[in-house]
Parts: C-alpha cells; structure tokens; sequence
C-alpha cells in the first residue's frame, strides 16, 4: 500500500461529520437525560447527559440559552431537543442542544420557583412595604393600552374618585420583550416622580402570557420603585413575583382601582363628620365647663361664704376663751403674789417703829409735861408766896380798910380837888363794889 | 401659613386628631377653643380642596414624553 491509501485525520472525520450532518434522524433529536458536569459559563454552555450507562457530551450556544427560563442545575432530568454533530477539533461527537425543558415540571414553573427562592434569599420578599397614599392626586398605571385592564381602571376611579389623574403608560404586557417595557416604564415613572401611587396590571392567562411579571429585572425595578405600587396581574389564583414584591396585591384591575383610590364621597361625609363631630365636642366640652362653672357656684361656700370663716370665728372665739382664761388665770396669779408681796411688805412696814417711836414721843413729852407742871407748881407757889406778900400791899387792902378810889365816867382816877366838878357823877369803888356820887361841894384844904 | 404645605392626608390626620382630643374631653378651654377653630378652618380647606378638584380624564404618556387624552372604550363593550 502506497501512502495514497491513507486517508488524513481532518478528511476522516470531515467524512464523519458529514455522516451525521445528513443523517435524517440526528438531525432532529429529542433527547431525555440528566444533566451532569454543568457549569453556568457567560455565553455557551458545556455539559453532558446521561443515563444509568450511557453520556452524551452537550453544547448549548448562548442563543439557546437565553431562552431556557429556568436554571439547569447538576443532576436534574431535563428533555431537550437538538441535532448530533462532530467538533472537529477534537474529535468527538456531542449534542447541539436547541432548547431545554425540565422533565416533570413545566420550565416556567421552575423557574418560577428557582426566582422565587433566590429572591426570598435576597430578602426581597421581607422588604418593607410602602403604604399607598390615601389620596392620591396623581396615579400612573403600567398595562396595555389595549386591555381591559384600563378600562377597569378608569370605570372605577371615575365612579369612586374622579378627581385623580390617572396617566396610562403603555407597555406590552406578554411575550419576550414585555419585561423590557415594564421596566422601562417603571423607570421613567420614577424619573417624572410626580406620581402618587403606580398599578401594574394585566387580564389572566397561561403562566407562558404572565412570564413578563414574574422575570427578576421586572421584580427588581418594582423594588427599586421610590413611588408606592399595586400589583395585579392575572387572576386571584395567579400570584406572580410582581405581585409578591409589589407593596400591595390586587385579585383584580378592579380592585387595584378600589386599593389605590378612596370614595370620594365617602371623604366628603368624613369632613362633614368629623366637623359635626367637632362642634359636638365642642358643645359638649363647653357644656361641661359650663356645669363645672355651676357645680362650683352653688358650692357650700360660694352660696354661704359665711361658712368659710365659720371655723376661723369658732376658732377665734375658742382663742379668746383661751386667752380670756390665761389672762385671767394670770392676773389672779399676779394678783396672788401682788398680795404675797403686800403682806411680806406689810411685815416689813415701819409702823411697829413709828409706834415705838410714838411712844417714845409719849413718853418723853409726858415726861417733859411732869417737869414742867412741876416747875410751874413751884413757881406758882413762889407766885403765891409773892403775891400774898403783894397783895397786903395792894390798894385793895386799902380798900378793905375802908378807903376807896373816885373815877369819872371815863375812869380817870379822880386824886385831887381839882379833879373833881359839881354834880358831876363820880364812881367810887369800894371793897365789895361801886356807888355813884353826885358832888355837891368841893373844899379845898390848906395843910401843906 | 406653614399649614399650606401639608398634604392633604396631614391635614385630614390633624383634623381626626383634634376631634379626637376634644370628644376625649380634659381640654383646657382655651385650647379647646383654639382647636375647634383650627379644626372648623381644615375641615373647610379640607372640603374646599375636594370641591375644587375637577373632574379628570385619563391621560396617556407616549413615548416622546407627551400627553394626550386616553379614549376609553367604554363602547366597546370590552370587560
């Protein structure tokens, strides 16, 4: 054999390749297996199937992918659909994968679920709810511009609150590019900002129609929302992932309508209420000061304001009893010892002196009085003694010898003749008394 | 006033709770005057904004960031 009979590697498997390009059955594959060696890589994925005693080597190109909405994970039975070729390059056959579904589950279904539990890792689901306005001015609602998911909403507003603006912002609400606009719209939303509340809504329908609602970008920018948003999307028995992260869930368009608006009228009696209700408290409050005003008025004291000091003039009459007694009790315990004093002084006077000395006086003058009766006792009867001699030489003597002496009226003793006139009245005392005289002669005798 | 700025939600949560106060009594009456003053003039405003409010019709955003008036298919029979 020449070396013309050898065939090369690359024209080998060139020819093996072409064996199963053409093939009229591996151009078509449907294939059920369980994916192993898997390893999410950024564009093409590399992994193998198998069974209990075979592998297949797999690619699955990122366009493929893309599409796959669950997660394929290691050792997940999964059916997939593609054709069998050759890489060249190394020399092995393998599976071009076209798509993927898990087998059992729907593949929605478990991507729903894989989305669900890693956002609850993510805490998503505990964030806070923001609490939608009462009274909302302005309302921008997300859905189709087609639907009747905004007919729901317009009827309902305008009968409970028509005074709010509602602003459509179309967005396709199914198929593959309707997260992109859901998203977009909830940003420029935001962006405008002067919205109140946002409801997100669609009709119902298969799990493949509500996808949109339940992708993670769509889940992220509801978070993300600074503005309050109601979610309703599908029917009650349909809960997406938009309605879980949303702050509130709507079984219908309806009702999203009915949450994110109140009744007008109901708002309206509200006031009215609350104002009846004010002046009623009013009246009422003033009512009650009104009758504490009274209560207080006809207090005891108020109406016999004699009773506030009727204890003070008991007490006050109770104090001068008191004060009556000790001033009393006082004076007589002065009095007491005023009298003490007084007899102590009493005991002490000078009178039993005075009435030695009394008679003392007494006594001396009597005394003295003895003395002098007796001085004047003698003297007196030296007097006597004299006088007895005196009086033999008295002219009374004389007289009782029978002489007696003339007077005229005036008693001029009458010595001598010439003293003497005719008829004139002459007294003569004598002895033992007087006789009047009328003379009638007078002679002169010559002795001498 | 600095009341102006209050949201209306505000304004209805200061007029339940000055109700409230007074219904619940133990108001000096200066205070209770005050308030039912403050109260009468909110519930007023509060009305007055309600009143004033006109009826709206539904806008639509287009892309270009107008508005325009959003036909509703009322006759169309659509539910």
């Amino acid at each position: 054999m020449d070396n013309s009979q050898y065939l090369t590697v690359t024209a080998l498997t060139q020819y093996l390749k072409r064996k199963f390009d053409v093939d009229p059955y591996l151009g078509h594959v449907y294939l059920m297996g369980e994916i192993s060696n898997f390893r999410l890589r950024p564009s093409h994925q590399y992994f193998s199937l198998k069974d209990d005693k075979a592998k297949i080597s797999a690619i699955m190109f990122k366009s493929n992918f893309s599409k796959v909405k669950f997660k394929p994970e290691e050792g997940m039975k999964v059916l997939v659909k593609g054709r069998i070729s050759l890489y060249e390059p190394s020399g092995t056959y393998q599976m071009y994968v076209e798509s993927m579904e898990p087998d059992g589950l729907g593949a929605l279904y478990l991507a729903l679920e894989q989305l669900k539990k890693k956002l609850s890792q993510q805490g998503i689901f505990d964030l806070p709810k923001r609490q939608i306005p009462q009274f909302p001015k302005r309302i921008a609602v997300i859905t189709s511009q087609s639907g009747a998911v905004i007919h729901d909403i317009m009827t309902t507003v305008k009968r409970r609150y028509p005074i709010v603006q509602l602003v459509l912002f179309p967005a396709q609400v199914q198929g593959d590019s309707a997260s992109g606009t859901i998203v977009e719209q909830l940003k420029r939303i935001n962006e405008i900002g002067n919205f109140d509340t946002i409801i997100i809504g669609r009709g119902g329908g298969s799990i493949e129609d509500l996808w949109p609602f339940n992708e993670e970008i769509v889940a992220q920018a509801i978070v993300q929302s600074q503005i309050p948003i109601i979610s309703s999307v599908g029917h009650e028995t349909d809960t997406t992932i938009a309605d879980m992260v949303a702050d509130l869930r709507a079984a219908t368009p309806t009702a999203a309508a009915e949450l994110a608006t109140p009744v007008l009228r109901d708002v309206l009696m509200h006031i009215q209420d609350l104002r009846t209700r004010l002046s009623n408290a009013q009246v009422k409050l003033i009512q009650n000061y009104h009758d504490q005003v009274r209560n207080y008025a006809q207090n005891t004291f108020l109406q016999h304001p004699e009773r506030i000091y009727e204890v003070y003039l008991q007490k006050v009459d109770n104090l001068t009893s008191r004060l009556n007694k000790i001033v009393s009790e006082q004076i007589y315990n002065e009095r007491q010892s005023l009298w003490d004093i007084r007899g102590r002084l009493n005991n002490q006077s000078p009178m039993s002196q005075l009435h030695y000395y009394d008679t003392m006086v007494n006594n001396y003058q009597q005394r003295v009085l003895n003395s002098t009766n007796r001085i004047i006792n003698n003297n007196r009867n030296s007097f006597s003694k004299e006088a007895a001699a005196l009086d033999s030489l008295s002219p009374l003597r004389t007289l009782s010898r029978g002489y007696a002496i003339a007077t005229d009226d005036d008693g001029k003793i009458l010595k001598q003749v010439k003293d003497y006139q005719v008829d004139q009245t002459i007294n003569l005392k004598v002895i033992d008394g007087n006789v009047k005289l009328i003379t009638k002669e007078i002679s002169e005798e010559n002795n001498g | 006033m600095a009341e102006e700025k209050k949201s209306f939600e505000d304004n209805l949560k200061d007029l339940e709770d000055i109700v409230t106060n007074l219904e619940n009594g133990n108001v000096p009456l200066e205070e209770a005057m005050e308030n039912f003053k403050k109260g009468i003039s909110l519930s007023k405003k509060l009305e007055k904004t309600l009143s004033d409010a006109e009826t709206t019709v539904t806008k639509i955003m287009q892309k270009d960031g107008s508005e325009s008036t959003l036909e509703d298919k009322d006759n169309e029979g659509n539910e």
